[in-house]
């Protein structure tokens, strides 16, 4: 451990500070995850113990690698790849009228959903998709970060935490209090930072687990047998919820702007029955990347004359 | 697109059936056994007996057998069983012990199992417990770490138990069949 250089806290996970670190040995920078240990009676925090054990199983490009597990008297280091800004940072720093460039937008639209799509197949969900969650580099990479609440499901599922994904990026069914929920929770997820990377506005804002579900049924309409059948089943459900009619889904195009198919994909994955919610392979097969392409290389070409 | 292994025709293909259950995962179901079956192979278990010059097999059939117990009496998942077992066995391929730390080390298995896969693992004052005293909360808590880094904290290792119900759904296996089934296994 004495090779490596603390050199600024960049956060605070769900059981431990991270720092920025240089190791002295490679010149290499890289995220210290220092787990309190002995705070707790409980030994290692469960979640620490699956973080770990996720980010052994899972190499892939779009998702953060754990180079080293470091043990210290009664403390436990992860030593993660270092990059340099999360999504959230990025989105931020964009001078105030200026959005991300689209070209930018569907490749790391793509990105997550691979790393995702690999997470799925690999029975891993990891139910806290955010765009702090999600770290980018200079060279237009972007990875899956903080698996803390990741999970590794069986097949079938069992019935799982609701304790799970920051509140504007929670899927209808956990907030309706399902007992089970399954993959298509990250891919709402998903959906919602698509939008937010599209407009810099986040999709359903709310501010307690009512409201944000109000928020959704705002936007979709209040759901019912129809647009979810099984709905009025589920725990949270209620009669007196108030009834908002219509699906405006439809009407972002504006805000979604440049390309139709965006509006298309969004409205396939904002979708209240998990069931008919895109998966992640639909996702990357959707015409919105191979559109999206097409129109992007004939602006380049038309650039270069 | 991956290419897809077409279910004989005289055969019902499961996945197809339940396509729309999002909670059999279909889509990614046989994705997913596939990709066990290629992990088996990373946590093999060798004959670490001649090597374990103070324990027998004897020893180890007590130890899984009480094993066996603490599940009932938490009421665990099977899996977590499994996987405890294995970290155990894991754990002897790398490390000869002593016979007075077997069941420490069994507890320590389950203690990490539990809160790798159970939604509300028991406290380590209940493992203490059911060791009878035999250990204090350092002692667990220290052989967890060890046990931790002795199987290189990875514990998404494939389970018989799971392949055994996913053959039993797809094969739709009656209940005497699968419990003979569980009983070899165990």
């Amino acid at each position: 451990m004495e090779h490596y250089e603390k050199q600024e806290k960049i956060g605070e996970g769900s059981y431990g500070v991270v720092y920025k670190a240089l190791n002295r040995l490679t010149g290499q920078l890289v995220a210290l995850k220092n787990i309190r240990h002995n705070a707790g009676e409980e030994g290692m925090p469960s979640t620490a113990i699956r973080e770990i054990s996720l980010l052994k199983e899972l190499k892939h490009p779009n998702i953060v690698r754990l180079h080293d597990v470091v043990m210290v008297d009664s403390s436990i280091y992860l030593i993660l790849e270092y990059l340099s800004m999360d999504l959230r940072q990025y989105i931020n720093t964009l001078p105030a009228n200026q959005l991300m460039d689209p070209n930018l937008l569907s490749s790391y639209l793509f990105q997550v959903t691979s790393a995702i799509l690999y997470c799925h197949r690999r029975r891993v969900m990891h139910r806290d998709l955010t765009p702090q969650n999600l770290l980018i580099d200079q060279f237009g990479r972007v990875k899956v970060a903080d698996f803390g609440l990741g999970c590794y499901f069986q097949v079938p599922m069992r019935t799982l935490t609701h304790e799970v994904v920051t509140l504007w990026y929670r899927a209808p069914e956990i907030l309706m209090g399902c007992p089970r929920y399954a993959c298509p929770v990250d891919i709402w997820s998903i959906g919602c930072i698509f939008f937010e990377m599209a407009t810099r506005k986040t999709l359903f804002q709310g501010d307690s687990e009512i409201d944000q579900l109000f928020r959704i049924f705002r936007m979709l309409g209040t759901p019912n047998e129809d647009s979810w059948p099984g709905v009025s089943a589920l725990p949270d459900y209620k009669s007196s919820f108030p009834n908002w009619t219509n699906n405006k889904i439809g009407q972002l195009r504006e805000s979604l702007g440049s390309f139709d198919s965006s509006v298309d994909l969004l409205a396939k994955i904002i979708v209240y029955e998990p069931a008919r919610r895109l998966s992640a392979e639909q996702i990357l097969e959707h015409k919105y990347f191979k559109e999206n392409a097409n129109i992007l290389k004939s602006q380049t070409v038309n650039k270069s004359f | 697109v991956r290419p897809v292994t077409p279910v004989p025709d005289d055969v019902e293909d499961f996945d197809r059936k339940n396509w729309d259950d999002p909670f059999q995962v279909s889509n990614y179901a046989r994705d997913i056994f596939n990709y066990l079956k290629t992990r088996e192979p990373e946590f093999p278990i060798i004959d670490y007996m001649p090597k374990q010059v103070h324990l027998t097999t004897w020893m180890r059939t007590l130890l899984v057998d009480w094993m066996v117990e603490v599940q009932e009496t938490f009421e665990l998942n099977h899996e977590t069983l499994y996987l405890a077992v294995k970290i155990v066995d894991l754990y002897l391929c790398r490390v000869v012990i002593n016979k007075e730390k077997l069941q420490l080390l069994g507890a320590a298995a389950f203690f990490i199992a539990c809160k790798y896969d159970e939604r509300q693992p028991p406290l380590i004052e209940d493992f203490l417990y059911i060791c009878d005293g035999a250990y204090n909360h350092d002692e667990l808590v220290k052989m967890e770490m060890e046990t931790l880094r002795t199987i290189n904290y990875d514990l998404g290792i494939p389970l018989s138990y799971r392949f055994l119900r996913r053959y039993a759904r797809c094969a739709k296996v009656q209940m005497p069949t699968l419990t003979l089934a569980r009983y070899i296994l165990e």
